[in-house]
């Protein structure tokens, strides 16, 4: 670091199983990953074992359980919205109201 | 202690204002008067600056130069073009453009006869007062106005306010 | 009364900032806990203005998200076209020609001087020097004119393209960066006489926002926050680029400047202006030797589009935004004419780790200048905060911004200035 053409950067690829999708986590080793781990556990599911603030990071609090917007093996980009998005009639029902 | 900053203010203090002058330095009372004013020559009022030469403004389309090809469609970021299958045409919505540019590089135009070498069907002006109460008003809107399209596009009669 | 405060002040308080505050150009929410005037705790909250554009990137061609990607922020609108520019082209194989590359690095630097003077405006606001403010503010009018000039807006230029750039730096466009370049050597002297030896500035920015380097390193700190904690990490240093590859830059550390490393605001300040400076050396070099010839490597957008359908590929492009690296991820399939993946990870995105920290044991009337520090750019990441006071009542901007310029009277009335 600190000399022209210095910097090497690394990509680190692995599979996981969709069945057991745990991984360590690297927030003792560099605390900054935080944010990137936060991203991909809300984004695609990624359970991180070690990683102690497991709140969201851009999705809402109340954000629907088993519900990750990046998985595009199970919808497309055309429908993320309507497939993440809770439905009117799911709110309502939640509420009491019946939508008659 | 004076500090260098303070002499920096005082010095700013007794310089011409920075910024481009408004048209005139108080509101006037009425304004329609006062451009009345201005064109008969005996108010002047300070002139806006000129926009420079490569500014992106407002989309001119010429229909007659347009060959229908969808470039412009297949291009522009902000779908910002709508296609017209009727007369083979485009209509284009100033309110959803972000003027780019991309439609004016990529579109081919036509040659007319007697010319050397096509003209873009497609241009920017150097307008940019856009702004308007109504998204769907017609100054926003960008349409061939062909026979074909004149049945369609019946203006509604110019009592109605 | 007194045994009133006193016992109130005792007591832990909690003082939300956000998500839509004054200090902050975009929406993100701090609650930071504070125990008299000192934060004792600290949580920030981003994802305010999460627009989900990766998406809208994928369901479009790669034109229209290079597009988009400008749209993401208005400050930094040639960075994130510079990444997915890079990033596209490591993934489709094609070489930019020269004088594209070139002319794509003189934009880069000119963004970077608007966006390092809109910085020390910001600073000088946040701590009640408005004079300065427009006085900074006056000095990019010239930057921002150049580049209206020669891309055709102030902001939004609509400049770069897959392969090249769009438009051409003319004669008439390269007296005009003369010029500019001799107004900002001067105005860089003058900068450094009013930030860098003014005794209040210096009293109001010394020891806050202390970023040791160690810390830096550990929260991914990029960009000149991190330059000023004494990393030298630059990517165009580090991984140089288009014009770059051409030109020794060298990141600029306090260290070489002044001798210490504090990793405070001040020497986040002394960072920036210097970096004005080297911007200008680099777009004196790129326009001394610019080479002659073509801007793009496919000129037809039809035909870009066809070889993107037709190129399976993915690739990662870095840039040095004036915040720090920006970075995006591209992977072309070969079925569509669009990215099928696009990330991007803004410098936001690990600045804002170092919001907790550097909050942590702040005075109240820091919290601006902490926050401001960074020069967060929300949009770019998706964002900071606001403060309740020892009766729970919520203090909005003005409290906040008027303590923070209340702190900078005192120190002057101290200072006896
Ligand atoms: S200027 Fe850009 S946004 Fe506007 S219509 Fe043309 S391509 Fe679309
Ligand atoms: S305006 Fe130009 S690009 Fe658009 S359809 Fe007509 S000829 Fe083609």
């Amino acid at each position: 670091m600190g000399t022209p053409w210095g910097e090497v950067s690394v990509t680190l690829k692995f599979d996981v199983p969709k069945s057991d999708l745990v991984v360590p986590t690297i927030t003792d080793l560099m605390m900054g990953a935080e944010t990137n781990e936060r991203e991909i556990r809300e984004m695609l599911g990624v359970e991180f074992e070690g990683l102690k603030n497991k709140r969201h990071l851009f999705l809402p609090d109340d954000w629907p359980e088993g519900k990750y917007p990046w998985r595009k093996d199970e919808h497309g980009v055309e429908d993320m919205i309507k497939y993440t998005h809770k439905s009117v009639t799911e709110i309502r029902a939640k509420r009491g109201e019946n939508n008659g | 202690m004076p500090t260098k900053a303070m002499f920096l203010m005082i010095r700013q203090l007794l310089q011409r204002p920075f910024t481009n002058p408004f048209p005139v330095k108080y509101a006037p009372k009425n304004v329609t008067k006062t451009i009345e004013k201005v064109k008969l020559g005996q108010m002047s009022i300070n002139n806006p600056i000129p926009v420079p030469d490569g500014f992106r403004g407002k989309l001119k389309y010429d229909p007659e130069r347009c060959i229908g090809c969808r470039l412009c469609i297949t291009v522009c970021p902000a779908n910002a073009m709508e296609w017209i299958p009727e007369v083979r045409k485009i209509r284009h919505y100033v309110t959803r453009c972000m003027f780019c540019g991309l439609c004016v590089d990529v579109c081919p135009g036509k040659k007319l006869p007697g010319e050397t070498a096509p003209v873009k069907a497609l241009s920017m002006s150097k307008e940019f007062l856009l702004a308007d109460y109504d998204k769907y008003s017609d100054n926003l809107i960008v349409e061939p106005t062909s026979k074909e399209q004149s049945l369609n596009n019946q203006e509604p009669s110019s009592d109605q306010k | 009364m007194a045994n009133d405060k006193v016992s109130k002040i005792s007591k832990r308080y909690e003082i939300p900032i956000g998500p839509i505050h004054p200090a902050l150009k975009e929406p993100i929410r701090v609650e930071a806990e504070v125990k008299g005037e000192k934060v004792v705790k600290v949580d920030v909250k981003r994802g305010f203005a999460h627009r989900g554009i990766e998406y809208m990137g994928m369901k479009r061609n790669a034109i229209q998200t290079l597009y988009l990607s400008e749209r993401i922020c208005g400050i930094c609108s040639i960075s994130h076209p510079y990444a997915f520019v890079l990033a596209s082209e490591k993934a489709l194989g094609i070489e930019p020609p020269p004088r594209a590359q070139y002319i794509r690095t003189i934009i880069a630097e000119l963004e970077r001087i608007h966006s390092h003077i809109l910085w020390l405006g910001v600073v000088a606001h946040e701590i009640g020097f408005d004079p300065i403010l427009f006085w900074t503010w006056k000095l990019r009018e010239k930057v921002l004119d150049v580049l209206e000039a020669i891309t055709g807006n102030r902001i939004n230029y609509a400049m770069y393209m897959i392969g090249g750039v769009r438009r051409d730096i003319k004669e008439s466009h390269i007296l005009a960066l003369r010029d500019m370049i001799d107004y900002y050597r001067k105005a860089a002297d003058q900068m450094k006489d009013i930030f860098l030896s003014d005794p209040i500035y210096k009293a109001r920015t010394k020891d806050v926002a202390k970023l040791s380097q160690d810390l830096a390193l550990k929260l991914n700190i990029v960009g000149p926050t991190a330059r000023a904690a004494g990393l030298r990490v630059d990517i165009r240093q580090d991984i140089p680029y288009d014009a770059y590859a051409d030109i020794d830059v060298r990141a600029v550390v306090p260290q070489d400047i002044m001798g210490e490393v504090n990793g405070d605001a001040y020497d986040a300040t002394l960072v920036r202006i210097y970096e004005i400076e080297q911007s200008l050396d680099i777009i004196e070099y790129c326009i001394n030797n610019m080479p002659e010839g073509k801007l793009l490597a496919i000129p037809n957008y039809v035909a870009l589009l066809t070889t993107i359908r037709k190129t399976q590929g993915e690739g990662i492009g870095a840039h040095e935004a004036p915040r720090g690296e920006v970075i995006h991820y591209v992977k072309y399939d070969g079925t569509r004419d669009g990215p099928v993946v696009w990330k991007v990870i803004a410098p936001s995105y690990n600045n804002i780790n170092c919001w907790g920290p550097l909050l942590l044991g702040a005075e109240v009337a820091d919290i601006p200048v902490v926050i401001a520090f960074i020069d967060p750019c929300l949009c770019c990441n998706d964002r900071i905060a606001f403060v309740k006071d020892e009766n729970g009542r919520v203090l909005d901007y003005f409290e906040i911004h008027n303590m923070s310029v209340n702190k900078t009277m005192k120190i002057k009335r101290m200072l006896g200035v």
